[in-house]
């Protein structure tokens, strides 16, 4: 029996430990050279916002990620994510508080969690799931079996019609003649079965609004987790988002702490309206009593990759409520009478993959800390180049249309405010399918150690003085184009 | 093993139009199967036949109560109904492919006979196990409980049983048969029940087509 990971596995690995000896030769022992931020807890840990990208099991490298942050002393005050970053973020905010660190609880869940059992659909939708990503030559032995059942249909008509010949003529031949019918019923049965085992799969999926996976078995275990660290309802989860230990501000800072605050934010894409929705601060459009909805539902929502998951669904929506109203017309600009009953939420990628624009407040001129962001970038550097575009098969054609349309909101965000990208890491997963639920455990501490060594990389080179003077010039010159003179 | 039996024919066409005129109620019953998922979603009853989990057949039968209540228990008694109906179609389909193989049988000589004969009484297995299905779901809807694995595995082996002995009876014997009449070793006589069949399924389609929207 394969021995199961530990989380010493993951950071006791010559990669893991060698990226905090570069960390700790560049800024001493204990850290103390690194400068990211100019708030600070009595402990000396340095608070920064931290917002992570969806990415499915490339999820697991924003641990990897996290971890090598929360030894080098960083802290996290604002934490936003989208899918697999809402996983990860939704954990960072329940565990402890927000002195604690929490990477090395989120690798014993990780070790303990089976990735597959998330994919919990129909057993044959999982078992074609998992051979069509896990085995590469899948697709190959499907286009195989086709034509060796329809060849076999081929040659036994063929054999058909030969032997009915044959049989008048020869009598001996009849019972072949009779075998080559039945073969060939055979082989069209197994076409039939084919056919309206398809058909039938197809309509299941029609019923289940297009979702593969029901993605309970996922949210029972983020329920469970938050459970297990007191969160219970919305209320559980705010209030540990925004407790906040004494924090100060390094004295060369003009500005204040006082408006500071913690929060957690989940991107999810709502259909219906068709509106990109932060949860859990915009719950009150679903229920007066927030309390009503499990905060698992966000992250739930957050990571419904569609037809791999199934949609999250909120129904009953007091549309009658003045409460409910009143936050429909605050978040959303929609009237009571548009209100609807039923939203239908599907992953928060599919608007906002990279929300770190939910950090950006136009009123703060000098910043006190800064926004990090984690990218996961699992192109292949060598198809980037557009000489291919010619050429791309449909499939291709409809995935880069697609992902102009998903990536370029948030992309338009850090062209315009570039300085933001200074505080983005990104981590190379080239070679990982980010549907790959059947990781195995050398996967799993390769993506580790990939966000790890990222992570390493990010703050050697991360320069906050000059983060903090392009942040200070970028809002300068907007407020000055924005005076009414200009 | 191998059973002759007289008028063969005319015995097949009683099992065909039971089971029809089962088929024919069993579909209009169908129409009414609704349960709660997320959200209200209609089924049939291979979703009940061939569920992904004993988890997934409790919530499917435990989503009928979750609905209003006239229409939770409309789609319920449908729901019974078909089961009970189906110990009605159970002898139509089973016994008209027990007769199908039995007559193959009759027709080859040797070993061959004995597959045939073999698929002919592997139907009435098939039927039993048929039973055992429609006891069960009938003791799960009364009192729903999810099923052990143990129990949800042997429901499995169960389902494929029956529509393995089944397909695999009716497509051969089928296809043997139609050899004979291809090369037409057949005698004329039985040409009549032929025409009787082609009634029965002409009428079968008409009723279907205009009960279409009955509920």
């Amino acid at each position: 029996m394969a021995k199961k990971l530990k989380p010493e596995d993951y950071y006791n690995h010559p990669d893991v430990t060698g990226s905090l000896k570069k960390l700790q030769d560049k800024f001493g022992e204990d850290y103390k050279g690194l400068l990211v931020s100019d708030t600070l807890d009595a402990d000396g840990h340095q608070y920064v916002n931290l917002v992570q990208k969806g990415g499915g099991v490339l999820g697991i490298a924003l641990v990897g990620y996290t971890y090598i942050l929360e030894m080098a002393g960083i802290r996290f005050l604002r934490l936003a994510g989208t899918s697999a970053g809402a996983i990860n973020t939704a954990l960072m905010c329940v565990i402890g508080d927000k002195k604690t660190m929490k990477s090395n609880t989120i690798l014993e869940y990780l070790c303990t969690m089976d990735f597959f059992s998330f994919v919990d659909g129909h057993p044959f939708a999982r078992l074609l799931i998992k051979s069509f990503i896990a085995n590469k030559s899948f697709k190959k032995r499907i286009s195989i079996s086709i034509v060796v059942i329809f060849g076999f249909l081929i040659l036994f008509s063929i054999l058909d019609i030969l032997l009915l010949g044959l049989a008048n003529k020869y009598p001996s031949l009849t019972i072949w003649g009779v075998w080559s019918f039945v073969l060939t019923g055979l082989d069209i049965l197994l076409i039939l079965v084919a056919v309206l085992y398809g058909t039938y799969l197809f309509g299941r999926l029609k019923a289940c609004g297009y979702g593969i996976n029901p993605g309970i078995a996922f949210y029972e275990w983020i329920k469970e987790k938050m459970e297990a660290n007191d969160v219970h309802n919305v209320t559980d989860l705010n209030r540990k988002a925004e407790a906040l230990p004494a924090l100060s501000l390094r004295p060369t800072n003009s500005g204040t702490i006082a408006s500071l605050k913690g929060d957690v934010t989940f991107i999810t894409s709502e259909l219906v309206t068709e509106n990109k929705i932060e949860l859990p601060l915009m719950c009150d459009l679903f229920r007066a009593d927030i309390n009503e909805i499990h905060p698992a539902a966000f992250v739930r929502s957050s990571m419904s990759i569609p037809v791999f998951f199934e949609s999250y669904i909120i129904n009953k929506i007091p549309t009658d409520n003045k409460d409910v109203q009143a936050a429909w017309d605050k978040h959303l600009k929609i009237k009571p009478e548009s209100i609807p009953e039923t939203v239908r939420f599907v992953d928060g990628g599919m608007l906002s993959n990279f929300p770190i624009n939910i950090f950006y407040n136009p009123k703060v001129i000098e910043p006190r800390l800064p926004a990090f962001g984690i990218d996961l970038d699992d192109t292949d550097p060598k198809k980037n180049d557009g000489n291919d575009a010619p050429q791309w098969d449909l499939g291709s054609y409809i995935w880069r249309l697609f992902n102009t349309v998903r990536y370029y909101y948030d992309k338009d965000f850090l062209d315009k405010n570039a300085v933001f990208q200074k505080g983005v890491g990104s981590i190379q997963l080239f070679g990982t399918n980010w549907l790959n639920f059947f990781l195995k455990d050398e996967e799993k501490l390769a993506m580790f150690r990939k966000g790890a060594l990222a992570a390493a990389s990010f703050l050697c080179d991360f320069d906050w003085l000059q983060y903090q003077k392009e942040r200070m010039a970028m809002q300068t010159e907007l407020n000055r184009k924005m005076k009414p003179e200009n | 093993m191998i059973l002759f039996i007289a008028d063969t024919w005319c015995f097949f066409l009683i099992c065909l139009a039971v089971l029809l005129s089962a088929t024919i109620v069993m579909t209009i019953q169908s129409r009414n199967f609704v349960t709660m998922g997320q959200v209200k979603k209609e089924f049939s009853i291979f979703d009940l036949e061939f569920p992904m989990s004993g988890k997934a057949l409790f919530h499917l039968i435990t989503g009928i109560d979750k609905l209003p209540s006239a229409e939770g228990a409309r789609s319920k008694n449908a729901l019974k109904g078909q089961l009970y109906v189906d110990f009605i179609y159970m002898p139509g389909v089973y016994l008209a492919i027990f007769l199908l193989c039995m007559k193959t049988a009759t027709k080859i000589h040797g070993a061959g006979g004995y597959v045939f004969a073999v698929l002919a009484w592997l139907q009435l297995v098939a039927w039993l196990g048929d039973i055992i299905e429609n006891v069960f779901l009938l003791l799960k809807i009364s009192n729903p409980q999810e099923p052990s694995v143990t129990i949800f595995k042997a429901y499995q082996v169960l389902e494929f049983i029956k529509w393995g002995s089944a397909t695999k009876g009716f497509i051969c014997s089928c296809f043997a048969l139609l050899f004979f009449f291809i090369t037409g070793k057949y005698t004329i006589h039985s040409l009549n029940y032929f025409y009787w069949m082609l009634l029965e399924l002409s009428l079968f389609g008409l009723i279907t087509y205009l009960t279409r929207k009955v509920k």
